[in-house]
């Protein structure tokens, strides 16, 4: 029993305290500058600990599977996912504490991050294969809809002005390649939570789109401020990858309990 | 490998027991062979006096052949007379009753099955031994499930060669149905209501209804229907049921996996048999 609570309430403990410690870490403004560097440094911490968290939760959600199970492959790709981003913030933290780059972009770690896009993506498009039965042909255009006007409006707003001026190629296609592809997870989170609608299910699907929402505001937040020379690493924007991995390792956690309490 | 009747008797009692040396006249004989028979427990009854010994196999869900030797190990030319009055008879006379879990062998059910013309009716079947081949192809034995959950029989039972030794007391539950135990006709429905419950609070109606339609197809075939939550079918066995039941949860499976499945199906099962037995609904 004892064990079991553990099981449950320790992962949950753990994601409360990278909430709390997000919280400071870009909760406030104009703090002395001691008070800064240690904020850069726990926010440092949390972008790589917040996606470790999450493919740990996946690879969790993964392992209640049965061998040959499709939606266990679901979520040992997400895992896959989310450890390919902490990778990647691993390099980026390292081009900064070690080489001294403020802003390594783009860079190797660009590669890690497009690689969690490619992986979540393949994960997603596995699981809408699942229960594309169980959603109504209103439910998919309306996704199919909304996904679309995200995905316009995200360009027109944001990457448009980046896309007209003199960066450099690299820099717009992957500009323009994390804007798809953040934009385009929340239909594809929302589209299982529609399929196991009135279920203990959907809400893990739930948290999967309302990662996604947060991934893509991230990236038009982080193209944004960087077009503008207005990015910083405490920024309150860098919030929303954490969020988002909070999000994605909850998802994973609550998808467990269900598998396991059915 | 060509086996006689009693290498094939041998084999079985090497390999798992369930029982061991239960008093004859202390045991409900129909009422265990009943409880095998809901069970779904592959094995055979075995009886004996010391100087006749009687085997009857329960083989997925139904009573099968009953085999008599006699002590000198051959089979006993019998006249025509009911096995399951015999079967008594050597039980009454001090007999020792053990139940073994293992599998006949098909070769010989085959042939079996063509001597009588059809299957048997009733819980024991009448044959006249003589007209049976007395040679078998092989034998395997095999558990097909846990009993009571409690692990492969074998470890929780005492060892064939010590039963002698071994006449433990008989319980109500070693000798007939135990509290909660329904039969497949009514236990079944309910664990497949229940089992649409689940998936319906897990994964929600949409995947629930696939269940529903799945389980009607399956219900189909032996005339039975699923209306709602209402499950309507003629009386099955235990293997039959456990067919439906593997075909309504094709799509889930599909969808949510083998694992959800299997511990959905084990959570209904439990649930079915805690409900039946709050509602005292055994016989």
């Amino acid at each position: 029993m004892k064990e079991k609570l553990n099981r449950k309430w320790a992962p949950a403990g753990m994601l409360a305290g990278i909430v709390l410690a997000t919280l400071y870490a870009y909760g406030f403004g104009g703090n002395p500058l001691h008070d800064r560097i240690l904020r850069h440094v726990v926010a440092t911490g949390l972008q790589i600990l917040a996606p470790l968290a999450a493919g740990l939760a996946c690879l969790a959600a993964a392992r209640v599977y049965a061998p040959g199970d499709r939606e266990g492959r679901v979520w040992a790709i997400g895992a896959a996912a989310a450890f390919a981003w902490t990778i990647g913030r691993v390099i980026f933290a390292a081009y900064q504490w070690v080489g001294g780059i403020a802003l390594p972009y783009p860079s190797l770690a660009d590669g890690f991050f497009v690689a969690f896009y490619v992986l979540i993506a393949a994960a997603l498009l596995l699981e809408i294969r699942l229960v594309l039965p169980l959603v109504e042909r209103p439910g998919r255009l309306f996704l199919l809809a909304a996904g679309a006007a995200g995905w316009i409006g995200s360009i027109l707003l944001i990457l448009g002005p980046i896309m007209a001026s003199s960066a450099a190629p690299i820099e717009k296609l992957l500009a323009a390649f994390y804007q798809t592809a953040a934009v385009l997870l929340v239909p594809a989170g929302l589209m299982p939570a529609l399929g196991f609608r009135g279920g203990r299910s959907a809400y893990s699907w739930l948290a999967v789109a309302a990662a996604g929402l947060c991934l893509a505001g991230a990236s038009l937040g982080y193209a944004f401020l960087i077009w503008y020379n207005l990015y910083s690493d405490v920024h309150g924007i860098n919030a929303l990858w954490v969020a988002a991995f909070v999000l994605l390792a909850a998802g994973g956690l609550w998808q467990r309990t269900v598998q396991e309490e059915a | 490998m060509i086996q006689s009747r009693r290498l094939v008797l041998d084999t079985l009692r090497e390999g798992p027991t369930l029982f061991a040396g239960l008093p004859g006249e202390a045991v409900d004989l129909d009422a265990l062979a009943a409880h095998l028979v809901e069970r779904g427990i592959d094995g055979g009854i075995h009886v004996t006096d010391g100087s006749l010994e009687g085997l009857l196999w329960i083989q997925q869900g139904e009573p099968g052949e009953t085999w008599f030797f006699e002590a000198a190990g051959q089979e006993a030319v019998l006249p025509m007379t009911s096995s399951r009055d015999l079967l008594l008879d050597i039980a009454a006379r001090g007999g020792a009753i053990s139940v073994f879990v293992g599998t006949q062998p098909d070769a010989l059910t085959a042939r079996f099955s063509s001597a009588t013309g059809e299957p048997a009716a009733s819980l024991f079947v009448a044959g006249p031994m003589a007209a049976v081949d007395t040679t078998v192809s092989a034998i395997s034995v095999e558990p097909r499930m846990p009993v009571d959950g409690a692990g492969p029989p074998a470890a929780a039972m005492p060892a064939p060669g010590k039963q002698a030794a071994v006449r433990p007391e008989v319980s109500g539950a070693a000798a007939g149905p135990q509290p909660g135990w329904m039969p497949p006709a009514q236990r079944w429905p309910a664990i497949l209501a229940e089992v649409r419950a689940r998936v319906a609070r897990h994964r929600g109606p949409k995947l629930a209804a696939q269940f529903t339609a799945a389980l009607t197809e399956a219900l189909r075939e032996h005339g039975g229907s699923a209306d709602g939550g209402h499950i309507v079918a003629p009386p099955l066995s235990e293997a039959a049921w456990r067919d439906v039941a593997e075909a309504a949860c094709a799509p889930v499976a599909a969808v949510a996996g083998r694992a959800f499945v299997d511990r959905t199906i084990a959570a209904a099962e439990h649930a079915a048999g805690d409900l039946s037995h709050r509602r005292g609904d055994h016989p």
